[in-house]
């Protein structure tokens, strides 16, 4: 059992571009010193070492004390960059924290870095980096690197925190897709939900779903209750319509990787094409060949839908089964 | 404060304090210095839109080279290479102080303060530079942080563009919080410098040592001398030797009036001495101490004195001065002793080079009246040598001397004759001669003169009547300096006197009347400043310039005595007189010798220190990939890094989330110039690191080759 643990982080530093730079200036000093013996150059040697050394202890200054937060946006889209913010407490007392970088690390690669000039002492700075990926599905979050140049931006200096956590990347929406007419549906096929994406409010209100708008949002309810609270609106219609996607992968393909190509735009189409209807009120259920999405009202946002095509997977169809020989056995 | 305008002070007084450094030296004329402020200052307002136009970058770019082939012109038709060199480090500041605009500029103008900073370390030792290097310890955190910080900005956001400028112009980063935090780094930043000054093994080898101390010229010790130098540095202030008499009153008198013999000069022309070049011999000596006369005894009166580099390696010893102590130079952990020579005239000049202050000790007999020397045959006429249509200076002088019996009451009597019978008067007025000879105008028309009159005039006054006499230039009164407790010899303390050879023995006589030879002691708060400066100076070339290795190791032991006394090894510690600070250590055998081989075995250590780390470093890569690589793969991820480097240069870098292959193929889909050879890079790599194929050395310069020709293949404009 560890008795003694140490109370920070380790840290990790490297010498940047101009810290090669200047060590190898302190170098050729040091060797001139040694040559000439002249003491001045010894004067500027200690001079130059302990820049180094100042600059090595105020780094880790400027990293101590400090909490990283990431701060993951509502939605994220393949193939469409976003911003991913990140909040940097400074619990320092006394100290700002000065240009700190902090590197996400996203499926095991790093990301752009997210900056901060200066994080004055007992604030929060918020910043952010640029977020782009062409997959959809669950990324995977993983450590953050936490760096600073300062104070003279010769020595790199940072820790590594692990800060695990997973957002799920929508399906990429295409720019324009058909969406046919539809029906209002009769009997027992009609959607049950009243409400949607209609013109009229409906006179009810109901508690803040991820994904609302926040023009939906009813304040004087919200104040009064102290929690979000949205207007239902009245449907235009009770249409409905169920997309589908084939996602059987058949067991020896001719070209697997031309119908997983084929696959992923069938499932941007199909995205695109759920958030167009229940802009117009329809209501939308998406259908795979081995599962089906929740029924999505229309005129509410296409989340459920769109979470459900960005987790969805091809399916092998199964060989069909031989029929066992049976051996007879010899007399 | 803005940002912008926070970064343009800081670098102009950085930028300053850098071309101060080189200003030290004596390579610039004072005309060429000049040129140089009106540059820095008229940079100061190098603003855009000027900085934007094309014209003046070009301008700029083309100054720089006609400006170095000026020098290296300059150099070939035998120009100092020191002064060339320094002229052109100064341009090129002041051409980035006029063309900053990226942090890239700035950085620029960080490196050449730096360098400049060191170029003034082999340009002036003294407290001048003291003084530069302390600004630096205070300027260079600021501008460092600031710059740094500019880049980061634009890091950020991009140069030129409008959220930088926004930046640019806040006040929330160069805060007088910032300012204040800055400054306190100088703290702790003087102290570590400090340390490791003190710390650091002086195993200097001495070679390319002192390629520009400076020395002051002071008139009179040359190797000849005109009727009136003197009187120009009358009233000089700038303290050129300290004296500190080992036994004197408490407490100490304002002013002593020690005679500090530099020189002779035995032959007169014209108005002009000389000194006939002669082959001195080097004076014995053992370890440090020289024997002028005998060696030094328990009654003589000892005198340290400090003196300041001078063009001519004159020692100045006080009259009566039988023995010397020199203190030998410390190069490469051992003594290397001065040779001290002696020429005819007691003429003591001291051989070697000096980076600051000689610092030497002189013992003084109480008892001498004058002192014996050998003069060569051949040079004893030039000492009874007047010159021709001198008649009348004869005459004056028997008149003068006529009714003295013996030499010594001769002398006398036109010393006396000169300092107040003869209605003489001290005067630093040059005598208008009108072409005719300065002595006669001097003694028979004007009467009226300096030092230098008056004792050339009792030289020739006393060979007329045939006693070898000699001109002699030194320094007479010296006044105290409490902040250093020492007396000062400032250049206006130069003087002139008169050596009688009388039976045997060369006598002094001083013929300049007494308000030539006492000065007032000089007051006010202008003079405790300067006292104040050049005690500071004292200490700076005493603990800084004049530091090495014997300093060390007594350092140490002192620290070990100490050390020990504290953990109530007292007695012990008295008991060792070796630990003790005292003269009798100060020659105490070194225990630390370095020389060439210490040299090698040092730059071999850090050669092999260097390869370990590289060595480990590679190691830490490949455990990194998860497996120990064999040559091929490590080769072939090598390869791979260099191609992103190209690429990213290009501005195609591969997205995180992209492979190696998809990358290659959708710069062939959006085409890239060099789509072909990322490829060929690619397909090599992925068939080394993850196949079975290997990838020999020839092929990976091949394509290593070819990863580095991407970069310039990606920004050629496509041919037609």
């Amino acid at each position: 059992m560890r008795i003694f643990r140490p109370r920070r982080r380790r840290r990790k530093f490297r010498l940047t571009r101009e810290g090669r730079a200047f060590l190898f200036v302190t170098l050729g000093v040091g060797l001139a010193a040694v040559n000439t013996a002249n003491n001045l150059l010894y004067l500027v040697l200690g001079l130059l070492l302990s820049l180094l050394l100042v600059s090595g202890v105020l780094s880790d200054l400027a990293l101590w004390k400090l909490q990283i937060k990431r701060k993951l946006p509502a939605r994220l889209f393949a193939g469409r960059r976003s911003l991913m913010d990140v909040a940097l407490v400074n619990e320092k007392r006394w100290l700002s924290s000065v240009s700190i970088e902090t590197i996400d690390e996203v499926d095991g690669v790093d990301t752009e870095p997210a900056r901060f000039v200066r994080v004055p002492p007992g604030e929060t700075g918020v910043a952010s980096y640029r977020f782009e990926t062409r997959r959809r599905g669950i990324v995977e979050l993983g450590t953050m690197r936490v760096l600073t140049r300062y104070p003279f931006g010769l020595i790199e200096k940072g820790y590594t925190t692990y800060l695990p956590d997973e957002v799920i990347v929508y399906p990429q929406l295409l720019d324009h897709v058909t969406t046919p007419a539809t029906r209002p549906m009769q009997g027992d096929a009609a959607p049950t939900h009243q409400t949607g994406r209609g013109s009229e409010f409906a006179g009810s209100v109901r508690f803040y779903r991820e994904g609302d708008e926040a023009r939906d949002i009813h304040w004087k309810r919200t104040a009064s209750r102290g929690e979000l609270v949205v207007r239902e609106h009245e449907q235009d219609s009770n249409a409905l319509v169920t997309l589908t996607v084939n996602n059987l992968l058949a067991v020896t393909p001719d070209d697997e990787a031309a119908w997983l190509e084929g696959f992923e735009v069938s499932i941007s189409e199909v995205a695109t094409a759920a958030a167009a209807y229940l802009m117009q009120g329809v209501s939308v259920q998406v259908q795979s060949n081995d599962s089906v999405s929740p029924l999505v009202a229309g005129g509410t946002p296409p989340d459920p839908i769109w979470r459900f095509l960005a987790l969805l997977k091809p399916c092998r169809a199964e060989a069909p089964r031989r029929g066992r020989k049976h051996k007879r056995r010899a007399a | 404060m803005r940002f912008a305008f926070a970064h343009k002070l800081v670098t102009y007084l950085f930028a300053g304090l850098g071309l101060t450094a080189l200003l030290l030296g004596t390579t610039f004329s004072p005309i060429e210095s000049l040129l140089l402020v009106a540059a820095f200052v008229a940079s100061w307002f190098a603003e855009p839109p000027l900085l934007d136009r094309p014209g003046y970058s070009r301008f700029w770019n083309v100054a720089a080279v006609v400006f170095l082939l000026i020098q290296i012109g300059r150099a070939i038709s035998g120009e100092a290479m020191l002064s060339v060199g320094v002229q052109y480090a100064a341009f090129l500041q002041i051409s980035r102080l006029s063309h900053r605009k990226t942090a890239a500029d700035y950085q620029q103008i960080v490196i050449l303060g730096f360098l400049h900073l060191i170029a003034g370390t082999v340009l002036s030792a003294g407290l001048d530079y003291a003084v530069v290097f302390f600004g630096f310890v205070v300027v260079m955190p600021w501008m460092l942080a600031l710059t740094h910080l500019r880049k980061e900005l634009e890091t950020q956001h991009g140069a030129d563009t409008p959220m930088l400028r926004g930046e640019l112009e806040s006040r929330e980063l160069a805060t007088p919080a910032f300012f204040g935090g800055t400054t306190l780094l100088a703290i702790p930043l003087f102290m570590l410098t400090a340390a490791m000054f003190f710390a650091f093994p002086r195993v200097g080898f001495g070679f390319l040592s002192n390629l520009g101390t400076r020395t002051q010229s002071v008139a009179g010790f040359g190797d000849d001398v005109e009727l009136g130098g003197f009187g120009a540095i009358r009233d000089d202030p700038t303290v050129v030797m300290r004296v500190k008499p080992k036994t004197r009153p408490t407490p100490p008198p304002q002013s002593i009036a020690v005679r500090l013999r530099g020189t002779s000069f035995d032959r007169y022309s014209e108005g002009r001495w000389s000194r006939t070049q002669a082959t001195g011999t080097e004076l014995r000596h053992l370890q440090d101490q020289y024997v002028v006369f005998r060696p030094p005894e328990p009654e003589d009166q000892e005198y340290e004195i400090i003196l300041d580099p001078m063009q001519e390696a004159v020692l100045f010893l006080p009259d009566g001065t039988v023995a010397l102590r020199v203190p030998p130079t410390v190069r490469a952990g051992r003594d290397r002793y001065r040779r001290i020579m002696q020429a005819p005239g007691l003429d003591i000049r001291y051989g070697g080079r000096v980076e600051g202050p000689l610092t030497y000790k002189a013992f003084v007999t109480p008892k001498q009246r004058g002192f014996p020397e050998r003069i060569p045959r051949r040079l004893r006429k030039h000492y009874v040598e007047v010159p021709a249509d001198y008649e009348r200076v004869a005459a004056l002088a028997k008149r003068v001397a006529g009714g003295a019996s013996n030499p010594y009451a001769q002398a006398q009597l036109v010393e006396r004759y000169l300092r107040g019978g003869g209605n003489f008067r001290y005067t630093l007025e040059q005598p208008d001669t009108e072409g005719k000879d300065p002595l006669h105008v001097f003694l028979f028309e004007a009467k009226a003169g300096h030092c230098e009159y008056f004792s050339t005039a009792m030289a020739i006054m006393m060979r007329s009547l045939g006693l070898p006499a000699r001109n002699v230039t030194g320094f007479l009164g010296a006044d105290y300096n409490p902040y250093g407790d020492y007396y000062a010899v400032r250049n206006g303390n130069a003087h002139s006197w008169v050596e009688v050879l009388i039976d045997g023995r060369w006598i002094t006589f001083d013929p300049t009347p007494a308000s030539g030879q006492v000065f007032a002691s000089p007051s006010g708060l202008a003079v405790k400043l300067r006292q104040m400066m050049d005690a500071m100076r004292v200490r700076w070339a005493d603990y800084i310039v004049e530091y090495n290795i014997r300093d060390q190791v007594k350092a140490l032991r002192g620290f070990a005595a100490w050390y020990r006394s504290l953990r109530g090894g007292r007695r012990s510690a008295e008991s060792n007189p070796g630990d003790g600070s005292g003269d009798e250590q100060d020659f105490a055998p070194i225990p630390f010798r370095p020389d060439w081989r210490w040299f090698v075995a040092i730059m071999s250590t850090f050669g092999v220190g260097v390869l370990f780390v590289r060595w480990r470093r590679k190691r830490r890569r490949q455990t990194r990939a998860g497996r120990q690589l064999d040559p091929d793969r490590d080769r072939a991820v090598r390869l791979y890094l260099s191609l992103e480097n190209s690429l990213r240069s290009a501005g195609h870098a591969r997205p995180p989330d992209v492979t190696p292959i998809e990358h290659a193929k959708e710069l062939g889909r959006s085409g890239f110039p060099a789509a072909d050879e990322v490829r060929e890079v690619t397909d090599a790599y992925l068939a080394a690191r993850f196949g079975e194929d290997g990838l020999p050395l020839q092929d990976y310069h091949r394509l290593r080759h070819v990863s580095r020709s991407i970069r310039a293949k990606a920004k050629r404009p496509p041919t037609a």
